[in-house]
């Protein structure tokens, strides 16, 4: 027979003791442990074997670094998720094989029921049909538009893999950067986009890293230049062109010391032949953009740029939300477009998506998203990134916009899929700039 | 009958998760980089040694994949932790790691001679005696002490009460006990 002072017998306390050294008991049980493991032999040599077990098995590993896997993980979600996209392709036919089986099963024994009782009470085709085809329709719209538009972008990709800006109603200076709004449209779909647009976007590449001059820059000089440049460093950083050949990848990273070197001494920028002090949100934006987008594919070098930008930004956020031109208090294009893009730096940033201010430029941003009377697709491309990365697709005043958005699209006729570039930026950008930003404010989320 | 403690809910892990539910690739990379050590660490412990970085990818590509399932009720480490132990299980079907960690613990902790019994007790380190338990107690371990999730959290990750996730730890200290005294 055991006693209480046999210290190799096994005391029913003993379950608690592991639970005890590790913090795991609230006060009142820990206390109640504690007293009865004063008092007994066999849990106190339990408890300092355990203690010694404890010390034993906290031994640090030997230490070996972590590699970064955050750049390598980002490269593989295309791919990943186009398996996902099959799986869930081939589970949904499955399940939708069955489910039909199952309906046509009960359908069955349903009119085999009714004749059973009442032949004259047969359920009336239209009413079965109603249902699944009218359930159909309506997740295929904006679906359908998007793919009608990437279609025709496809279609209108010169022989070089450029979009041409004469053909289309644009200004010439503005080549790189809307032909970088071609491909960044055709790479939002990911691994959805068809092996023709595939090799679309990979010309459009190429193209662009042609105009790549010996400083890095991508375009011509001028006072779109940087414009250009961002856009373009962006569809390169979209457009896979880091995967493609460490030559690529050296591109890019010239294109991103560019971007930095660009940088003017307050943090923002701005034309790239004005004064020092002459920055602006709407170019510092575009070279925010491309910095985060860098920044998230691993180029972690852009980390200090950042900063310095969203916070040149930062102070040009009103006490009402509003984001201006040059400082806080001016609007010379309205602040729409402006608030929107700077709200999505913001969201974007790991820093940035904590300030405060964010809740309240969402909040203006919305209301302009409620007004969708004027097209403006720069705007809308914004508004909507910057609501779907705050609140996903599914804010009301996002749908509205895109609803307004999609109704502008061209049905029939040559341009089928293309927007007409109505705006009053379409007299720069064309056909090529609206359609572009309308099917990205499509996209986006 | 206890309240349900709310776990204590890590603000920024929160706020990167609200951003990666909208598909923000940068919040990705940004909680990539805050659990990426701990949780390479956690597949060592689990007895993966070129592979842990390799299953660690896995996790944080599922991490992606259900982003949407995410709810800020629970800490994300508890979701991370559920994901990794998935993870953990499809590569150790692919693998047939099992097998393999067996037979190595086998020929490590029961070896046929002193000669062997000698070189067994200076390898034998805590990496070993953990190889030595069966896989439903070596995760209970290496999630509470070396990963610093508390028992409900576990028990969140695993799927299984609370209780039971006492009575595994309470075997598996019982059971490396034996382990480190057959080895002395």
């Amino acid at each position: 027979m055991k006693t209480d002072t046999d210290a190799s017998a096994v005391c029913a306390w003993s379950q608690e003791l592991p639970a005890l050294l590790l913090g795991e008991l609230d006060a009142a049980r820990a206390a109640e442990v504690e007293r009865h493991s004063a008092g007994c032999a066999r849990c106190t040599a339990q408890r300092e074997d355990l203690g010694c077990l404890l010390f034993r098995l906290r031994a640090p590993l030997p230490a070996q670094p972590v590699r970064d896997l955050a750049p390598e993980i980002l490269a593989r979600l295309p791919d990943a998720e186009a398996g996902w996209h099959r799986r869930t392709f081939w589970f949904r036919a499955a399940a939708l094989l069955l489910a039909t089986a199952g309906l046509g099963a009960a359908l069955l024994w349903h009119q085999l029921r009714q004749s059973a009782f009442d032949l004259a009470a047969t359920v009336p085709p239209a009413v079965i049909n109603h249902e699944p085809s009218t359930l159909a329709s309506v997740p295929m719209d904006r679906t359908a538009a998007v793919a009608n538009a990437l279609a025709w972008l496809e279609r209108t990709q010169e022989a070089d893999g450029h979009w041409d800006t004469a053909r289309w109603g644009a200004q010439r200076m503005y080549s790189v950067g809307l032909t970088s709004l071609a491909l960044l449209a055709l790479s939002a779909e990911g691994p959805a986009v068809s092996p023709p647009q595939r090799s679309a976007i990979a010309r459009g590449v190429d193209w662009l890293l042609a105009q790549q001059d010996a400083r890095g820059q991508l375009g011509p000089d001028g006072s779109a230049a940087m414009y250009n440049h961002s856009l373009a460093t962006l569809a390169l950083l979209e457009g896979g062109a880091l995967t493609t050949s460490a030559a690529h990848r050296a591109a890019c990273r010239r294109a991103l010391a560019h971007i930095t070197g660009a940088q003017r001494a307050s943090g923002g920028w701005g034309y790239s032949r004005g004064a020092a002090d002459n920055v602006n949100t709407s170019i510092t934006v575009w070279q925010l953009q491309a910095l985060l987008r860098a920044e998230a594919l691993g180029f972690a070098e852009v980390r200090p740029y950042l900063t310095r930008g969203l916070a040149w930004l930062g102070d040009r956020i009103g006490a009402e939300g509003r984001v201006g031109y040059r400082r806080a208090d001016d609007f010379p294009n309205g602040a729409e477009t402006l608030t929107a893009a700077g709200a999505l730096c913001l969201l974007r940033s790991t820093d940035g998506a904590h300030d405060p201010r964010v809740a309240r430029m969402l909040a203006w941003v919305r209301g302009t998203a409620e007004q969708p009377a004027t097209a403006d697709y720069y705007r809308c491309y914004f508004v909507s990134a910057a609501l779907a990365s705050a609140a996903g697709a599914a804010d009301p005043a996002l749908e509205k916009m895109r609803g307004a958005v999609l109704a502008r699209q061209m049905r029939d006729g040559a341009e089928a899929g293309s927007w007409t570039p109505g705006d009053r930026w379409g007299r720069a950008g064309g056909r090529i700039y609206a359609t572009a930003m309308a099917v990205l404010a499509l996209q986006s989320g | 009958m206890p309240l349900h403690v709310q776990p204590p809910v890590n603000d920024e892990d929160f706020a990167l998760m609200a951003r990666l539910r909208a598909g923000d690739t940068a919040a990705f990379a940004a909680l990539i980089r805050r659990h990426q050590v701990a949780l390479v660490n956690f597949f060592r412990r689990m007895g993966a040694s070129n592979e842990a970085e390799d299953v660690a990818q896995e996790t944080f590509l599922r991490v992606w994949r259900y982003r949407q399932r995410y709810r800020p009720t629970a800490k994300f480490t508890t979701f991370l932790f559920t994901l990794a132990r998935h993870a953990w299980a499809d590569h150790l079907r692919r693998a047939h790691k099992q097998e393999r960690v067996a037979e190595r613990v086998g020929a490590e902790a029961a070896p046929h001679d002193a000669t062997a019994q000698d070189a067994a007790r200076r390898r034998l380190d805590a990496q070993v005696a953990l190889a030595a338990l069966p896989e439903k107690l070596r995760l209970v371990v290496v999630m509470s002490l070396y990963q610093g999730l508390k028992y409900e959290e576990i028990a969140t990750a695993l799927g299984i009460p609370v209780g039971t996730v006492k009575s595994r730890m309470f075997l598996a200290m019982a059971r490396l006990k034996e382990v480190f005294q057959a080895a002395e």
